[in-house]
């Protein structure tokens, strides 16, 4: 196998400190929109160490897109202000740092993967060219060394004939493929921490295996630390170590994947998991989750999940549950994560 | 080995052969050169640029050698168009007339273009204040009647502009330029404006890409189509506007060689002798189609939706 090791990264003025790549701490981003004021992440936290990686589930509306965004630093904002809560990348935060430093972040340091690998890129440009482009900006090589090294990246990401596709346009790829590229692109850099968003969603089931694959096997070859958001459970339980469930903005429960998937602390992750079609189960109605998540400007008191909670009591409706440990490593936002445990 | 089966059934593109890779402006150039608009347009230009640039090429006959004894002789009487009512030879004017009209068209296009497209990128990508500031002022100049507007200009300018026939030409370029660039503005503010919130341009600020090089690489090549068809419909209707300016005597004055000044020498001899006006207004009517038509070849071969 060829690996492409940049060298250049080895002076890199961040370090991990013991193995802790990134901190979020306390995480706060609202939408100010002419409804009002619409708190898309209400106070979450959590770390990644190097060669982690964390899976980040929610349903649309939990905020988790948002969190990738809010740490590669490309919300709009306005609309979105982030009134308080820390982003640490190696100890440095990202969120005080001047806007010329953090940007030399993304790419060498932080990198991303977006949903639609299409539309992620430029039409007007050949893949090889765009691949190439991340060398001459960041690394200033030349054109003809800088191509060498996408063709390099192409064939590490398993496109066919890598070299005489490096001409072709983003078109006239397929979805896995595109997305096979831009992986590449993110991976140019050697990030330390690369974060995936929905990067399966939109293929076909068995080309998401194929892409969730390559990105375990570049997460191990690298050492590099993962961010997977998804709302599919089934797309991260080969690949995800920890899992963190979201739910309007906030954490509601993190727990090791197995013991998310065997025991789950939260009736919302219950919930999800109950909702995964199963062989067994044939002929029978699915456990969907009934009702839809509230609307981020007028969420109800005392615990967000309380109007869709089938365990749902007086306590639920008035006070909201902290995220707390209930067996260790283990977190949950329920008043009776003991009892959704041990059910 | 399964993983490798599956790769290779994955990567059959969609359009056949594989080597033929087509970009924007290659797949643009196949759509035109099928078009005989294009062609007919592109041979009508070519021969006015050619005349613009190498008159004599054309004609051996001095369009300021006035025969007044021939004056307002018909086309045949020794001169192909006939004469004027200064005895000059038609033909060799309207031959010398395409450098003033191709240049001034030129030249506004070049102004227009990189005035309005700059104001329209910045205004389109900055958003806010910014383009707040900068549609208003456009607009203010998008609200001067063209003709007004170029007249107050154009009377206002310091007699400098009249000394050599390139400054006289520059001199209606910049009139035509102050008032015609807020429409380039808007249109690159439109397209930079749906351009913007595609992926690949989050893509690019996630991997990295600062500022400068966003418009560059991403906002700009894949904004920048509609404004090149308007531009070139447009260069037909500065010369066409060089030709209403210099009708009225504020553009381009003798002894600059005009379509427009010809057309109004013309005027008087319109019953008896209508030649002194039709081979100009020919000339000119050929030239604003041709970057008409031009322009329409170019939307048709840019237009994905005509494929």
């Amino acid at each position: 196998m060829t690996t492409i090791q940049d060298t250049q990264t080895a002076g890199s003025e961040y370090q991990p400190v013991d193995g802790l790549l990134l901190e979020v701490e306390d995480l706060f981003v609202e939408f100010h929109t002419p409804d009002g004021v619409a708190t898309a992440i209400n106070g979450v936290s959590f770390e990644l160490r190097q060669g982690e990686s964390l899976a980040i589930l929610g349903e649309s509306g939990s905020g988790k897109s948002v969190t990738a965004q809010a740490i590669m630093g490309i919300l709009d904002m306005p609309p979105a202000v982030i009134p308080s809560g820390h982003i640490r990348y190696c100890g440095q935060d990202l969120l005080t740092m001047p806007e010329e430093q953090r940007r030399k972040t993304r790419g060498p340091e932080i990198s991303m993967i977006f949903q639609d690998a299409l539309s992620s890129l430029n039409p007007v440009f050949p893949v090889g060219w765009q691949i190439a482009e991340m060398f001459r900006v960041h690394r200033g090589l030349n054109k003809s060394d800088a191509l060498e090294k996408a063709i390099g990246l192409m064939e590490r990401v398993s496109i066919p004939a890598a070299r005489e596709r490096v001409k072709a346009y983003p078109h006239q790829f397929s979805g896995g493929m595109r997305q096979r590229i831009m992986i590449a692109m993110a991976i140019a850099l050697d990030p330390a921490v690369l974060i995936a968003d929905e990067p399966t969603t939109a293929l076909d089931v068995t080309v998401q295996a194929q892409i969730m694959a390559l990105l375990q096997e570049l997460q191990e070859e690298r050492h590099m630390g993962l961010i997977l958001i998804t709302h599919d459970l089934g797309v991260v339980a080969d690949v995800a170590d920890r899992i963190a469930v979201m739910y309007t903005g906030r954490l509601v429960e993190t727990a090791e994947v197995h013991e998310l998937y065997a025991r789950p602390a939260h009736p919302y992750t219950k919930g999800l998991l109950d909702s995964i079609p199963r062989l067994d189960q044939k002929g029978q109605t699915l456990a969907a989750i009934g009702g839809l998540p509230p609307n981020l400007l007028r969420i109800p008191p005392g615990c967000p999940f309380n109007p869709r909670c089938h365990m749902a009591r007086d306590v639920c409706r008035t006070d909201l549950p902290p995220l707390h440990e209930v067996t260790p490593g283990r977190f949950s936002a329920c008043h009776y994560a003991e009892e959704v445990i041990n059910a | 080995m399964t993983e490798a089966a599956a790769v290779v059934s994955e990567t059959v593109a969609p359009n056949g052969s594989s080597d033929e890779n087509r970009s924007l402006a290659s797949d643009a150039w196949r759509s035109l050169r099928k078009n005989p608009i294009f062609w007919a347009s592109a041979v009508l230009i070519s021969i006015f640029v050619l005349m613009a640039i190498f008159p004599s090429l054309f004609t051996s006959t001095d369009p300021r050698e006035a025969v007044l004894s021939e004056s307002r002789s018909r086309p045949g009487d020794g001169t192909w168009f006939g004469r004027d009512i200064q005895g000059y030879d038609i033909y060799a004017r309207c031959i010398y007339g395409a450098r003033a009209s191709i240049l001034v068209g030129v030249l506004t296009t070049i102004l227009t273009v990189s005035i309005g497209g700059f104001i329209g990128v910045m205004s389109g990508y900055l958003g806010g204040a910014a383009d707040a500031v900068m549609s208003r002022v456009g607009d203010v100049f998008f609200a001067i009647p063209l003709l007004l507007g170029a007249i107050i200009f154009l009377v206002s300018l310091p007699d400098f502009f009249s000394s050599n026939a390139f400054l006289g030409a520059l001199k209606v370029s910049l009139a035509l330029a102050v008032l015609g660039w807020p429409s380039m503005a808007r249109l690159m503010r439109s397209s930079v404006i749906q351009v913007k919130p595609n992926d690949y341009v989050q893509a690019a600020r996630a991997l990295g890409a600062s500022p400068s090089r966003i418009v560059r690489s991403h906002i700009l090549p894949n904004s920048v189509a509609p404004l090149i068809v308007v531009a070139t419909i447009s260069l037909g209707g500065y010369i066409a506007a060089e030709a209403t300016l210099s009708f009225l005597g504020i553009g381009l004055q003798a002894p600059a060689v005009s379509w427009g000044i010809d057309i109004s020498a013309a005027l008087v001899g319109l019953r008896t002798t209508p030649h002194m006006l039709f081979f100009p207004s020919l000339f000119l009517s050929l030239a604003v189609l041709g970057f008409i038509l031009l322009g329409d070849a170019v939307r048709d071969a840019l237009d994905p939706k005509n494929r």
